[in-house]
């Protein structure tokens, strides 16, 4: 849990394309996309237990194809057409796809121990708070047993590391462990089931581009779907965690023709939810977006 | 010194102004510009009624009363403005008390600039909307700034305080446990299972003052102090602003503003028997008809009564043109008169409005004719619809719709209609000549809905059907009443529904 | 019916939001300025300060803690486009009216959109240039 900044240096967040959806299933991604290159996506995945689950979601976060060209454009994350790229590492060879069910069994490995660890550390102090009134004892205890055993297998010790695909470390002696069986692992990734070589090879450049979003992410606004507030984009000034939406914001082409009451619409209902409305759009004569895009801010004048 | 530019006190007016005394039901008692002359019910049961019903039979045969309507207002067609604007003042009395017709062009919706200006110079007193609105919004400014200020001293004192906590904390540094040091040098989300697992289950059972590697500070930052900055579930903008220090937000509380609870947004309508205006919240934007000039309000009352003798009524009621038509040609109380005087026919108005219903208009020698769904039609005959049912349909553009439906009109209650007219094609020659809906995003949908929303009003869809042109122009030749038959009107009313809240 | 359309209605609306202005909003000084080939423009002095940026108006109440003294209270020259609620623009027409301000003099930040309804009711939206971060009250 301290092996943060030890980390190396990832690879591209991956998005997969499936069924024409922009999905990111690893959480690292997720969150690497969050911290730095302000895109939030929204959280479409339920759990496996409660199918009909519509609020709490969870990975993998979907992306517009927008906003996951912005990303591609400025060299941020790549598009991949996960189900070829699937197809291609299983069909390649046997050996890789029992590499792969080898590293599922040392993920449930590893996360067996972890809980078995909490589990001791949790009887170690119940024990110590009926046991005695000493207070050092029952402190020291879960410090010694949650770093111990950590410490020598260094590499697998959460099962979500971003180790190196299996086939480097077939060779663990707890795969085989029996009761190990019964335990099962819901991984958010099948990152290790896929080389990186193959990965290369699927990658989607003909994602449909929007200038407002090259603009916004750009500009390094947050996003979310406006629906809500009757426009495309909700844009915030920072994660939509901490921040309010300063915007909303609709884009259009340079020449398409936008009603005024349109205009006063949205400016209204802005202003109501103290949001400035955006109309923007690129102008094809000044080369590329995002730096060609125009946007507008309208807020009620208050006359 | 009382009796010249100060107000009196009301008992002293109250006898020398007794149209103010009126009621609102007595002043709007007519609902429409036209008198009925009922006769009284018949009871089987109770042989009086008949003599009371013979009574008045007869006398309506013996001394008939004047043909209706007995007044005929006269209006102008103004071009700049699209619409028809009434001069004489008794007219515009009684169309807006008849049936709430028309809207003072300098007012909000009821003309009263002339009251106005005479209760600024203190010749009238009472309390007259506009004026009301221009105070109010006085105060609000004067409050906003205030409000703004203390936000500023929030953050400013909190900043203060975080550093003095720094620099404690960086004194004593070293006492410290390795643990709450990593995690205030690390604040990264604590993503994998062990991690996870690490998290404390409670704030209780927490080493120190940490939640997630943000320092806490007695009072967590979802709850902040102001009691203003929680309104209709958006949070305010303290969290905003403040970038920089939105992560604390201080105990501070703030001291109460007067005027400070005004800010809130209101939700609820007011109700006020003799304000003929619909107030709803700061945030409404289009409402004219007031100046925030408080300069302009001192000036005018510092004058002495030099001009007060020749005050002269600026404003004029202006009709817009489905108003127009519905007067001229459903109840006959209004003549239209063009620039140069003289009286424009029913068909003649017609034409103009329809010509007049885009921009620019089609007036030209070769501009193609307006077709049966051109914006006035469509309207007008939504507008007549509802007018002869009995509703008082006003125009809604402060609220991004195309009528605002009254249950008996401004002074009693609030419109609790959006009415968004549609066109429909539903007749085969539409579809054979191709013609397509307006094609409207869900953008848009949900940008009125959620407008309509915030001011307590239903959304209704109105869809009309439009009929092919060659029946229409048929129906035409015969007549505006054989034409309007064609149309039909639907509607639909749209409500948003949300699974976690209607349960 | 002839004498209907000798007026440009674009210079109609422009008139009637004048007026408004004039009337209503008591401004001060307004004229209207015709580019070649473009909408026309109306400049004109409000009464009191129309906008004030938040960062601005920060900066002012830091002032007046330190100071004392107000800031940014005095009001500014405003342009302001009339259109008809029937109409429709589009960007690079936006885009042009903010090119057409820029040659009559530094460039605008904003301007102000009023919109002329047949009921009378003028409404006035601000139009900033860019992405400019609302008001907060």
């Amino acid at each position: 849990m301290t092996t943060v900044t030890a980390r190396p240096p990832r690879p591209l967040p991956r998005i997969s394309k499936i069924a024409g959806r922009y999905l990111v299933f690893d959480h690292e991604d997720a969150s690497v996309l969050r911290r730095e290159a302000n895109t939030n996506g929204s959280l479409v995945g339920t759990l496996p237990q409660q199918p009909t689950q519509n609020m709490f979601l969870g990975l993998p976060i979907e992306l517009r194809p927008e906003e996951a060209e912005a990303l591609v454009h400025k060299n941020l994350a790549r598009v991949v057409d996960d189900v070829a790229a699937h197809q291609a590492a299983l069909l390649r060879s046997p050996e890789s796809r029992t590499a792969y069910i080898q590293s599922l069994r040392r993920d449930k490995a590893a996360a067996h121990r972890v809980l078995a660890e909490r589990a001791a550390q949790k009887a170690a102090v119940a024990a110590g708070k009926a046991g005695g009134r000493k207070k050092s004892k029952p402190k020291a205890e879960p410090a010694a047993a949650s770093n111990a055993p950590l410490a020598p297998s260094d590499g697998d010790d959460t099962m979500f590391a971003s180790a190196p695909p299996a086939v480097s470390s077939a060779s663990s002696p707890r795969v085989a462990d029996s009761p190990m069986d019964n335990f099962g692992v819901t991984l958010t990734s099948s990152r290790d089931l896929i080389p990186p070589d193959v990965d290369r090879e699927f990658e989607v450049s003909d994602t449909p581009q929007g200038p407002l979003a090259r603009y916004l992410q750009d500009g390094g606004y947050h996003t979310t779907p406006g629906l809500r507030f009757g426009s495309e984009y909700s844009v915030y000034p920072g994660d939509p965690l901490r921040f309010h939406a300063h915007f909303m914001a609709n884009q259009y082409d340079w020449d398409e023709e936008i009603p005024i009451l349109d205009i006063i619409e949205g400016g209204r209902l802005a202003t109501a939810v103290k949001k400035a409305f955006v109309i923007a759009g690129s102008d094809p004569s000044k080369g590329e977006a995002p730096e060609n895009v125009t946007a507008y801010s309208i807020e009620w004048a208050g006359m | 010194m009382a009796e010249t530019s100060t107000p009196k006190p009301a008992m002293a007016s109250a006898n020398n102004n007794p149209a103010r005394e009126r009621r609102p039901h007595e002043i709007y008692v007519q609902p429409a510009p036209i008198k009925t002359f009922p006769l009284p019910s018949f009871y089987p049961s109770n042989p009086l009624s008949f003599i009371q019903l013979a009574y008045a039979w007869i006398g309506q045969i013996l001394s008939p009363p004047a043909a209706e309507p007995s007044i005929i207002h006269q209006g102008t067609w103004s071009v700049a403005t699209t619409s028809v604007h009434i001069k004489d003042a008794q007219s515009m009395r009684a169309l807006w008390e008849q049936g709430f017709y028309g809207k003072g062009n300098l007012s909000r919706s009821e003309p009263n600039w002339l009251k106005r200006e005479e209760v600024r110079r203190g010749l009238q007193e009472g309390h007259v909307s506009e004026i009301h609105t221009v105070e109010r919004r006085e105060e609000r400014i004067r409050a906003k700034w205030e409000r703004a200020r203390l936000e500023q001293e929030n953050i400013r004192q909190t900043r203060e305080r975080e550093a003095r906590q720094a620099e404690k904390r960086r004194a004593a540094g070293d006492a410290d446990t390795p643990l709450k040091a990593h995690i205030l040098a690390e604040p990264l989300a604590p993503v994998g299972p062990a991690e996870i697992l690490a998290l404390p289950n409670s704030a209780a059972s927490l080493p120190g003052n940490l939640v997630n590697g943000f320092v806490k500070d007695g009072s967590s930052h979802g709850e902040s102090s102001d009691d203003y900055s929680k309104t209709n579930g958006i949070l305010d903008s303290s969290l905003e602003t403040s970038d920089d220090t939105s992560s604390t937000e201080g105990p501070i509380s703030t001291p109460v503003i007067p005027g400070l609870d005004r800010l809130k947004r209101r939700k609820s309508v007011r109700f006020s028997p003799t304000v003929a205006s619909t107030t709803f919240d700061h945030a409404d934007p289009p409402s004219p008809g007031h100046s925030t000039n408080p300069k302009q309000n001192e000036s005018l009352s510092l004058v002495p009564q030099a001009g007060a003798g020749v005050l002269i009524n600026k404003e004029h009621l202006q009709l817009m043109p489905e108003e127009a038509l519905w007067l001229n040609f459903a109840l006959g109380v209004l003549v239209v008169l063009d620039g140069s005087g003289t009286p424009l026919s029913t068909r003649a108005l017609l034409n103009l409005f329809r010509q007049h219903s885009v921009f620019p208009p089609l007036t030209g020698p070769d501009d193609p004719a307006p077709l049966p769904d051109d914006d006035f039609l469509l309207h007008y005959v939504v507008y007549h619809h509802f007018r002869s049912l009995g509703w008082v349909p006003r125009a809604g553009i402060k609220f991004g719709v195309d009528w605002l439906l009254y249950n008996r009109g401004p002074v009693f209650d609030h419109a609790e209609f959006g009415l968004l007219v549609i066109p429909s094609y539903s007749d085969p020659w539409w579809q054979s000549s191709g013609k397509r809906k307006p094609q409207k995003t869900w953008q848009w949908f949900h940008s009125i809905l959620r407008v309509l929303s915030h001011v307590m009003k239903s959304m209704v869809l109105v869809y009309v059907d439009v009929p092919p042109p060659h029946k229409f122009e048929q129906a035409l030749e015969s007549g505006l009443a054989d034409a309007l038959k064609l149309y039909k009107v639907r509607e639909i009313m749209v409500k948003r529904w949300s699974s976690n809240r209607n349960r | 019916m002839a004498q209907l359309s000798e007026e440009d209605p674009v210079s109609q609306i422009t008139q009637t939001v004048v007026q408004n202005l004039e009337d209503q909003h008591d401004w001060t000084s307004v004229e209207t300025h015709h580019g070649a080939g473009q909408r026309p423009l109306i400049k004109g002095l409000p009464p009191r300060r129309l906008y004030i940026h938040p960062d601005d108006q920060i900066a002012a109440l830091e002032h007046e803690h330190s100071t004392g003294v107000l800031l940014h209270q005095e009001p500014e020259f405003e342009w302001v486009l009339a259109v008809h609620p029937a109409e429709k623009w589009t960007l690079s027409r936006i885009a042009s009216v903010f090119d057409s301000v820029e040659h009559a003099g530094e460039r605008a930040k904003r301007i102000v959109l009023g919109t002329v309804h047949n009921d009378s009711t003028v409404v006035y939206y601000l139009l900033h240039e860019g992405l400019v971060k609302p008001r907060q009250n």
